[in-house]
């Protein structure tokens, strides 16, 4: 048991930091991961006190996956898709890109704006996150893109997508405390930095 | 501290990434660029058009009630084989074939409207296809010596194998893709992918240079709250620098330029369908009729796009009837009957019946004994091919011998093929306008069968 663990925890992967900047590493987080990803960076709930959260398959106005519910028995990809492509020429499979398609590249764009700006779910049932937290970092938009960076990318945000972000929320009105922090969550949450894991 | 001896096969992906760009893979069958660049291919000829449109039927149909055999000893056998499963002989719609080979044959009750296409010399069936590595005989099957399609009886293999129509390589890439990467230079509009699924991401349309396009029934989609141009709100123009920022990974590089290539696509897409007039022609309200009405808006805009080709997929499933068959497949057959029939309806009121071509494709036909009141998974099925270009009105291939452990049975009436996908598949490819000398990088294994060319498209 010991010897699992300690191949796991100090595998060269898990341990060097230099794998984050070679261009074949990483994988997709998946739709399902994404979304739980968000939810619980801000403690989400909802006001029925319950995750009532229904059929999420639609690509076009879902996550283009439905937790616990794939289509087949063969789950929702298979592991050996291969991306036609740059990944295919160096030899890497990229089985989350089978559920990447244009369709669901907008239509996830388009959930996760709405359950950064409301939530999943309706009425009472709306699973919403709660950003009490952040909100006192939206004067400094610095400070608020720093905030998220360690919650929801583990500080491995680029250089240029952090000056983007702070350029795009600087340029919100500073009394729109909440439309700040929610473009900056919402601006994270869809972008491709975000969604590769690594 | 690593030896040599512990380079892994991480360390192997690792070099080789960073060799992105220096090497492509070679593989002269995937390697269409050259074969494509050194035939001479037609400039845009929007006289020239033709589309190809694969309805596939997820989980196998039941070939056996969708053709059935009307004479009275074929059809008293038939029944007694059948039991549970058997059609009652008054409500089968007798067909007329051209050729017969002695048999008479009617269609499940669900198809009427293919009926009437067939008498109209619009519709062929396509007897027993299936996928093979090679021709195979029943002896050869028994006794372990043929050269099989691998995991025979497995809806995601012979789903992949219809697809790729090469089940004896890994699949790298479908025959739909194949052929666009071939003859991708006939669209001028590069922008829009000769390859457009209403259905998600398939394997059939699956090339090494042209990228399937997906939309959705309703058309491409946009993204919420996006505004371009100098004056659009700051998180508009954020998403925009995101998306144009050069991204040295992989993945990251990957997703954006699929998000990317969908809002551009996406508007483009969006103007053309708006901007022809809609359809006099009514489809019914089925998920098939809706993808189906979906390609025919799509054929419409063919000219705005600058399409000369399109290869269209659509799908619907549900055919994987093990248990309680007669219903669902009766409700099946009638949603693929109706929604074909409207198809070829919409395709006459845009005058280009004889340049659409829709064909059924499924993982595979089914037992001929039932199991309770259903069947399981079997090897030959048949299939439909629908246009105004189809020498219709006749069966094409051979009906196999409906006996159990007859010359065609492996088991349970599970029929070999007696067309391969191969064969089927070629004689669509060649209408489409694949060159007979480019048949075989399309279709590798083409060699191996005796008719590349069954005629049904003339």
């Amino acid at each position: 048991m010991k010897a699992v663990l300690r191949a796991i925890l100090l595998d060269y992967e898990a341990r060097a930091e230099t794998v984050t900047t070679q261009q074949g590493f990483g994988k997709q987080k998946e739709p399902i991961v994404r979304l739980g990803q968000i939810l619980r960076a801000f403690r989400a709930t909802a006001p029925s006190a319950k995750f009532r959260i229904w059929n999420l398959e639609s690509p076009e106005y879902g996550l283009g996956q439905n937790p616990l519910r794939a289509p087949t028995v063969f789950n929702f990809f298979e592991p050996s898709y291969v991306l036609p492509g740059a990944t295919a020429d160096a030899g890497l499979v990229a089985p989350e890109f089978k559920i990447t398609t244009e369709t669901t590249a907008i239509g996830n764009a388009n959930f996760f704006r709405d359950t950064v700006y409301r939530g999943v779910s309706y009425d009472l049932d709306q699973v919403s996150p709660d950003y009490s937290e952040i909100l006192p970092l939206a004067g400094n938009p610095t400070q608020l893109i720093d905030r998220l960076n360690l919650l929801l990318m583990a500080n491995g945000m680029s250089s240029t997508m952090r000056s983007i972000l702070i350029q795009a929320i600087t340029e919100i009105p500073p009394s729109e405390t909440e439309e700040r922090v929610k473009a900056a969550v919402h601006l994270i949450a869809t972008s491709p930095e975000f969604v590769i894991q690594k | 501290m690593k030896t040599r001896a512990e380079i892994s096969r991480r360390d192997f992906l690792r070099t080789a990434c960073t060799a992105v760009g220096t090497a492509a893979l070679a593989n002269t069958v995937f390697d269409l660029s050259r074969v494509a660049a050194a035939a001479s291919l037609p400039r845009f000829n929007a006289g020239d058009y033709k589309a190809l449109v694969c309805v596939f039927l997820y989980g196998g149909n039941d070939g056996n009630n969708t053709i059935v055999p009307t004479g009275t000893l074929d059809y008293n056998d038939y029944a007694a084989a059948r039991g549970t499963l058997a059609l009652p002989r008054a409500s089968l719609l007798p067909i007329a074939p051209l050729h017969t080979d002695g048999r008479s044959w009617g269609l499940h009750p669900s198809l009427g409207g293919i009926r009437n296409l067939f008498a109209q010399r619009h519709a062929a069936i396509l007897a027993n296809v299936g996928p093979l590595v090679a021709p195979v005989t029943r002896d050869d099957y028994l006794m372990g010596s043929a050269a099989l399609p691998p995991q025979l009886f497995s809806h995601s293999d012979q789903t992949v194998h219809w697809m790729t129509s090469l089940p004896d390589r890994p699949a790298i890439s479908g025959w739909g893709g194949r052929m666009a990467d071939l003859l991708r230079n006939l669209n001028s509009n590069a922008q829009i992918s000769m390859s457009i699924s209403v259905a998600g991401t398939n394997t059939f349309q699956v090339g090494n240079l042209v990228t399937q396009y997906q939309v959705s029934t309703e058309g491409a989609l946009g993204l919420d709250g996006y505004e371009t141009g100098p004056f659009a709100d700051p998180s508009s123009r954020a998403i925009k620098s995101l998306l144009e920022t050069p991204y040295s990974n992989l993945f990251e590089r990957a997703y954006a330029g699929i998000k990317k290539r969908a809002i551009d696509n996406g508007e483009m897409l969006g103007a053309a369908i708006n901007g022809i007039p809609p359809l006099v022609t009514e489809f019914p309200d089925t998920d098939l009729g809706r993808q189906l009405r979906m390609v025919a808006r799509l054929i419409g805009a063919r000219s705005p796009l600058e399409q000369q080709r399109q290869i269209f997929f659509v799908a619907t499933g549900g055919y994987d009837t093990h248990g309680d068959q007669l219903n669902p497949q009766a409700q099946l057959l009638a949603e693929l009957d109706q929604s074909l029939s409207a198809f070829y309806q919409a395709t006459v009121e845009m005058g280009v019946a004889q340049q659409v071509t829709s064909f059924t494709a499924s993982d595979f036909g089914r037992t001929y004994t039932a199991n309770d009141d259903g069947s399981d998974h079997g090897w030959g099925g048949h299939h439909f091919v629908v246009g105004g270009g189809v020498q219709g009105g006749d069966i094409y291939g051979a009906m196999p011998t409906l006996a159990i452990e007859g010359p065609d049975d492996t088991e349970e009436g599970r029929w070999i093929p007696t067309t391969s996908v191969d064969e089927y598949s070629a004689t669509l490819a060649k209408w489409f306008g694949v060159a007979s000398g480019n048949l075989v990088d399309v279709f590798p294994n083409l060699g191996r069968f005796a008719r590349p060319d069954l005629g049904f498209l003339g």
